[in-house]
């Protein structure tokens, strides 16, 4: 599987690149809004794990920006909206809503795996 | 005393002329007829001498008869038979002394005469006098007796202080008049309310009347010509004759008289004379009912205020209070009364105010509240103690209000500022720790590498946590009563303070079996962070910070948080729940403050409370009621 993860903190793209990559995808990471849509643009990934709030775009208008997203799915990711957040808002049209931070990185490889079907 | 005397020889001749008359001879002093004896006759029947006052000297020439018997039947005091000029000279100068003597005898009779009516005239005027002075004394008698009367009257209409004992004294002194009707007083407050005040029994009773149609007669209560029909028909009953009084503005006494014109006469005699006294008792009595009704009301109306009131004088006595200020009567100084102290309260204004003429407030606090006095000095009278209204505000409340805004508005200042923390943390502790997790997996066991790897999780971890529960701690708006586990609660905010406990020995014994209770997590967290706060702040060196909890019954959890910092003074320990109260310096006070603490944990139904003892240190202790078994379970 294609995947694109789009966050502005390096350490996460990093480690989610690592475990993601360990488990046999192809992933290409982008650290903000305006690089993700090129990125996303360019290889037409099956999957993009976006962060909700960065500081050049946030979500929902990289969202705007992808269209119909051409057959990609989305997985949302946010530390700052808190636990009443945590369903996914299905205006979004996503595949999933996963709350930062992160107990344990594998629980959510395994998490986006089953998301991306 | 020789009076001059004048003798008047008379010739027979002229006796014997017709213009003689006897009586003019009276102008002399002694009158000498000197005739022949056989004239004698004749003299006498023109002259009786005894109707002659003037002595008369007869000289009777060749005389042979005896004539002594005539003589003597005569005012004739000499008579000489012979002319004989030496014996005449004699006779007259005999005659003169006599003439003397009689006219002192006559003199002196005459004085006793007029000394007589005088006396006669001074009994008279004695006995009109003496006849004026019964009469006068019986007047004044019948004037005393009606002064006494009138003192009797005005001593018992007096004692009358109301209108009832007015009307009662009235009745009882009009008895004497028994054929008088009703007694009783108008009260003509306006064109269209008349009030009737009569006995009835013995009560007073005030009825309002005025039939409609009927107009006030005001202005005809001077004649008493409608009067009559006036009461008959407002009182629905034949009505004699009305004798009223104006005692007072609209106040007037209706006498109904069934008198004759005759009897009427000293009834209203009796009426008059009382007028004065009952217009001046009516005006005491009036006066009197104004001044309690004013004073009642106004007595009413500071009881009615909440806030406590008092005058008091510059040593502090009590002179008058509401009931807010005090129940009792026993008024004694204002800090006994008010305060229950000893003392003047700390912060009163008086201590100044009594030495200075611009009016200052003070607060002070009394029990567990906390009240601001306002002082404002009543007229002085010179030479009198000067004398303050006090009117306490209590503060308490909304200084706790106030202390509760600014904790609120303090916690949405760090709720906000957790969340951009949060953000900003959160990831790059996400990425540590992720990054840790992955690198952890690649690590070979039990390598230097492996374990640092260990320690950077944790770390990330515990970062991570502490910036959880500081949402949590500041979440201000979760105002939810929840079935919480109290452990759990301590253990979460243990780690917040961790900088501040660095220095201290912190010990946990979380004895308790039971330990969920009905907090709201977050406001609960922040009691536990203030009582742990202030255990570090009273110890100075090194010390010891305890956490105890246990059950001291199987519906009770109880918290115990010691220190062995310097303890409570016993002056301060009854204030330390009171709003701002602070033995902090000022930029250390910045916690909750113990009445706010307090406050959240009475609104938990639980009660907090202390033991202190100065350079051991100080235990604070909270009870909660544990949830019921079933929430216990379900959390």
């Amino acid at each position: 599987m294609k995947i694109l993860v789009i966050d502005d903190e390096v350490l996460i793209t990093m480690s989610l690149k690592r475990a993601l990559e360990k488990r046999g995808h192809a992933v290409e990471v982008a650290n903000g809004g305006v690089q993700g849509l090129e990125a996303w643009r360019r290889i037409k990934p099956d999957l993009v794990v976006l962060d909700f709030i960065m500081p050049d775009m946030n979500a929902d208008q990289v969202l705007a920006e992808m269209g119909d997203r051409g057959g990609t799915k989305v997985i949302l990711m946010s530390a700052y909206l808190g636990e009443k957040t945590v369903e996914k808002p299905p205006s979004l049209q996503i595949e999933l809503f996963i709350k930062k931070p992160f107990e344990n990185i594998f629980d959510i490889c395994d998490l986006i795996e089953k998301a991306a079907g | 005393m020789h009076e001059n005397v004048s003798s008047i020889n008379i010739p027979l001749s002229e006796i014997k002329s017709p213009q003689f008359r006897a009586g003019d001879l009276e102008i002399a002093s002694l009158v000498i007829i000197n005739l022949p004896k056989h004239d004698l006759e004749y003299v006498a029947g023109r002259i009786d001498f005894n109707l002659l006052s003037t002595p008369v000297v007869l000289v009777l020439n060749g005389t042979d008869i005896d004539i002594t018997e005539w003589i003597n039947l005569r005012n004739v005091n000499y008579f000489i038979q012979d002319d004989k000029p030496e014996v005449q000279a004699r006779l007259v100068e005999l005659s003169k002394t006599r003439i003397q003597r009689r006219t002192v005898i006559k003199q002196i009779a005459e004085q006793s005469k007029s000394a007589d009516s005088v006396v006669q005239e001074q009994e008279e005027q004695i006995i009109a006098k003496t006849l004026d002075i019964e009469l006068s004394n019986q007047e004044q008698n019948q004037k005393l007796k009606r002064e006494r009367q009138l003192l009797k009257f005005l001593k018992d209409i007096a004692l009358a202080d109301f209108y009832d004992s007015f009307l009662r004294s009235i009745k009882n002194e009009f008895k004497v008049f028994h054929a008088l009707g009703e007694i009783f007083l108008v009260d003509l407050k306006s064109d269209n309310d008349l009030a009737i005040l009569n006995l009835k029994v013995s009560d007073l009773w005030r009825e309002h009347k005025l039939p409609a149609g009927q107009s006030n007669p005001i202005g005809d209560f001077q004649g008493t010509k409608n009067l009559s029909t006036f009461f008959a028909n407002l009182l629905q009953r034949p009505f004699g004759k009305v004798v009223p009084m104006n005692l007072k503005g609209n106040y007037f006494l209706i006498v109904e008289s069934h008198l004759s014109d005759i009897q009427n006469v000293p009834f209203q005699e009796f009426f008059n004379d009382r007028q004065e006294i009952l217009k001046m008792v009516f005006d005491k009595i009036d006066n009197e009912e104004k001044m309690n009704s004013f004073s009642f009301r106004w007595e009413k109306i500071f009881d009615f205020i909440k806030d406590p009131i008092a005058i008091v004088d510059e040593d502090y006595n009590v002179i008058a209070h509401n009931d807010a200020f005090h129940r009792q009567g026993d008024l004694r100084k204002c800090y006994e009364v008010f305060a229950g102290g000893h003392q003047p309260c700390s912060g009163c204004p008086l201590e100044q105010n009594r030495n200075s003429s611009t009016m200052k407030n003070g607060n002070i606090i009394v029990a567990n509240s906390a009240f601001d006095v306002m002082a404002f000095e009543l007229g002085n009278v010179e030479g009198a103690k000067r004398s303050f209204v006090h009117t306490y505000k209590d503060q308490t409340e909304s200084n706790v209000l106030q202390l509760e805004v600014i904790q609120k508005k303090k916690m949405a200042t760090i709720g906000r500022l957790a969340g951009h923390l949060s953000h900003e943390l959160n990831n790059p502790l996400t990425g540590i720790r992720s990054m840790a997790q992955i690198l952890l997996k690649e690590a070979i066991p039990a390598t230097p590498t492996h374990k640092d790897l260990i320690e950077i999780e944790s770390a990330a971890q515990r970062s991570l946590s502490v910036i959880k529960n500081f949402i949590e701690f500041s979440d201000n708006k979760n105002t939810r009563i929840e079935s919480t586990d109290i452990h759990g609660l301590i253990e979460r905010t243990m780690p917040l303070m961790k900088t501040s406990l660095r220095n201290h020995v912190v010990m946990k014994n979380l004895n308790a079996v039971n330990y969920t209770a009905q907090v709201n997590p977050p406001l609960f967290q922040q009691v536990l962070f203030n009582l742990i706060k202030n255990a570090i702040q009273a110890m100075s060196e090194k010390g010891r910070v305890t956490i105890e909890t246990y059950n001291p019954s199987s519906t009770i959890f109880k918290i115990s948080i010691s220190d062995t910092g310097k303890g409570i003074p016993p002056s301060v320990q009854p204030l330390i729940f009171q709003p701002f109260f602070t033995t902090k310096e000022k930029n250390q006070g910045n916690g909750l403050g113990l009445s706010i603490v307090k406050s959240i944990v009475e609104s938990f139904n639980g009660k907090i409370y202390f033991t202190s003892e100065e350079g051991v240190g100080t235990q604070f202790h909270i009870e909660l009621p544990l949830a019921s078994r079933n929430e216990n379970t379900s959390h």
